[in-house]
């Protein structure tokens, strides 16, 4: 287990080892969150290295945080969310209303089998505002009403974007079960 | 029901995604590393990249940008749009020698001049600007001055009043920071663009003074100004700024001039050369409003900046004036355009308008006005 406060602690004081080690310790979570909020591997890149300069940036926080990992996270996911803001000033825009989307206990199942890859891929099909609603919901947890003060949508805009991605991952799974049925 | 199953993919899905960690290439720590303040002692070090930042911007204190393009020299027919025309009656012998007729056009940039040297010790001439040509002022040593000829000289066309737009003035500034006593300096590192209003029979190039909230080891061509620049907030977005500097400039100037013949015609001219060096004080007080609250900051600036030369070198062939007071009236804005761990870069602009006294002839005369840009970085612990 992790000390991170006497690590926070030494960062804090400018210790070069220390960052390195806490980078080191988190480089592989901030890339994965990265990679799922970014088209490309380069958008990724960019992410990665803008939330590793603020997180040291803001180490100071980091002494009065109850869980540096959160912490980190949650700086990863609004470099990335202000990533997408900066490429494209209106990227969430209002969207009309449509039936909520509920998937089957089937397509679960699939879900559970996928691999990790494979859902990636899913998600860099989908548009950038139902990447980041589908990310927010289902990954990392947040409610509709988080994810539209967080994007700066309505909350009832998150609920439709969510079921649209959903409707995509739908799609995506009959083709992957015909594929299967056929292999 | 429904509700169990996204509840069950969300937990699938999160789990998954808690061990996912995909491999990072080395490379990224050491783009990271180079932005990350290494705090020792309560100062920032500056990494590579910044010291290398500022050996480069430095090296080019020697460069400038600019249409500062060689002119042909006895040039003929010059168009009233472009030449700065300028008689001058140049070592005279006879005190009471009327000042030539003005060659060539009479455009509304054209400037008539007359510039007498008497034999005395206290000679009189009027100025060498047309707008002051009726302040006869004292010249302490022309013993040497001569000769009989009267000399007619114009100054070749290449004097445009934008004839050395762009000036990268590189700046490097010390500031005190009252707020936070850790990290108490601050370096300031800024490249000006320059765009003045020059006129014949001046050098007003050298008057204009850029950045003034914060320039303080300053670069013109070749020069220092260490300014001490105290910061004095009055509300949260409102502040009082004082500039304290000493400047010192040196820079080179060519004048390309005509000599006309009794006929106007203009004979092969000639190329004087200057080297100046001046020394002068100056204090700027100003007020400061920003915009935003939080980064990126913008900031508008209103202020003034009085500036005294405390000395000067000319030679006594010098078709320049120069000046030795100067006031200045200034309205800028600065912006933050990056914020790392070792500073900020900034980008700021400048209007200024300014009055000055010259050294020659006391005369005020409004002389100089343009635009400054600045391209800066401010070295500080965010």
């Amino acid at each position: 287990m992790t000390n991170y406060s006497t690590l926070v602690q030494k960062c804090t004081e400018g210790d070069v080892r220390s960052q390195r080690q806490f980078y080191e310790l988190l480089k592989g979570k901030v890339m994965g969150i990265c990679y799922r909020y970014s088209k490309t591997t380069e958008d990724a890149n960019d992410i990665f290295q803008d939330t590793m300069v603020k997180v040291f940036n803001n180490m100071g926080e980091a002494l009065v945080v109850d869980s540096v990992i959160a912490w980190v996270v949650r700086i990863t996911v609004n470099t990335a969310i202000d990533h997408t803001r900066k490429r494209r000033p209106k990227p969430f825009i209002e969207v009309d209303h449509s039936d909520t989307v509920e998937m089957t206990d089937k397509e679960a199942s699939v879900i559970e089998k996928m691999e990790t890859t494979e859902i990636l891929a899913f998600l860099k099909q989908l548009p950038e505002s139902q990447m980041h609603v589908f990310n927010l919901y289902m990954i990392e947890g947040y409610s509709h009403r988080e994810i539209g003060m967080k994007l700066g949508i309505a909350e009832s805009s998150s609920r439709v974007l969510l079921s649209r991605a959903k409707q995509h991952l739908i799609q995506l799974l009959s083709t992957r079960q015909v594929y299967e049925r056929i292999g | 029901m429904k509700e169990s199953v996204e509840q069950r993919i969300k937990e699938s899905l999160s789990d998954r995604f808690e061990r996912f960690e995909p491999m990072v290439d080395n490379s990224h720590w050491e783009q990271i590393n180079t932005q990350i303040p290494t705090v020792k002692n309560g100062s920032v070090s500056i990494k590579f990249p910044s010291r290398l930042l500022i050996i480069m911007v430095f090296a080019l204190a020697y460069l400038e940008l600019g249409d500062d393009l060689p002119t042909p020299i006895g040039q003929h027919g010059l168009s009233s749009g472009e030449v700065e025309a300028m008689n001058i009656r140049g070592l005279s012998k006879t005190p009471k020698k009327s000042a030539p007729v003005m060659q060539g056009n009479n455009s509304s940039n054209a400037y008539s001049a007359s510039y007498q040297i008497l034999e005395n010790e206290a000679a009189t001439y009027p100025s060498t600007s047309g707008l002051m040509k009726s302040d006869p002022i004292q010249v302490p040593t022309y013993k040497d001055t001569q000769l009989e000829k009267i000399q007619t000289r114009r100054l070749a066309q290449h004097r445009s009043p934008f004839r050395r737009p762009l000036i990268i003035s590189p700046i490097l500034s010390v500031k005190p920071d009252l707020k936070t006593r850790r990290v108490s300096w601050q370096f300031e590192l800024g490249l000006s663009l320059n765009f003045a209003n020059l006129q014949p029979n001046t050098t007003d190039e050298v008057i204009f003074d850029l950045c003034r909230d914060g320039a303080d080891l300053r670069f013109e061509r070749l020069g220092m100004s260490p300014t001490v620049l105290i910061n004095l907030p009055i509300s949260s977005r409102l502040g009082f700024t004082t500039g304290v500097g000493i400047h010192w400039r040196h820079f080179d100037i060519s004048e390309n001039y005509e000599i006309l013949n009794e006929f106007g015609d203009g004979l092969p001219g000639n190329q004087l050369n200057e080297s100046v060096s001046i020394w002068s004080l100056s204090i700027a007080p100003a007020i400061e409003y920003s915009l935003t609250q939080k980064s990126p900051e913008t900031k508008i600036l209103i202020g003034l900046e009085y500036e005294h030369w405390v000395s000067k070198s000319l030679s006594k062939e010098s078709l320049l004036d120069m000046p030795n007071q100067e006031v200045s009236m200034m309205l800028g804005i600065s912006r933050q355009v990056i914020t790392r761990p070792g500073g900020s870069g900034y980008i700021r602009g400048y209007g200024y308008y300014a009055l000055n006294r010259r050294h020659t002839s006391g005369a005020l005369r409004v002389v100089p006005y343009g635009f400054v840009m600045a391209l800066g970085w401010d070295f500080h612990k965010n």
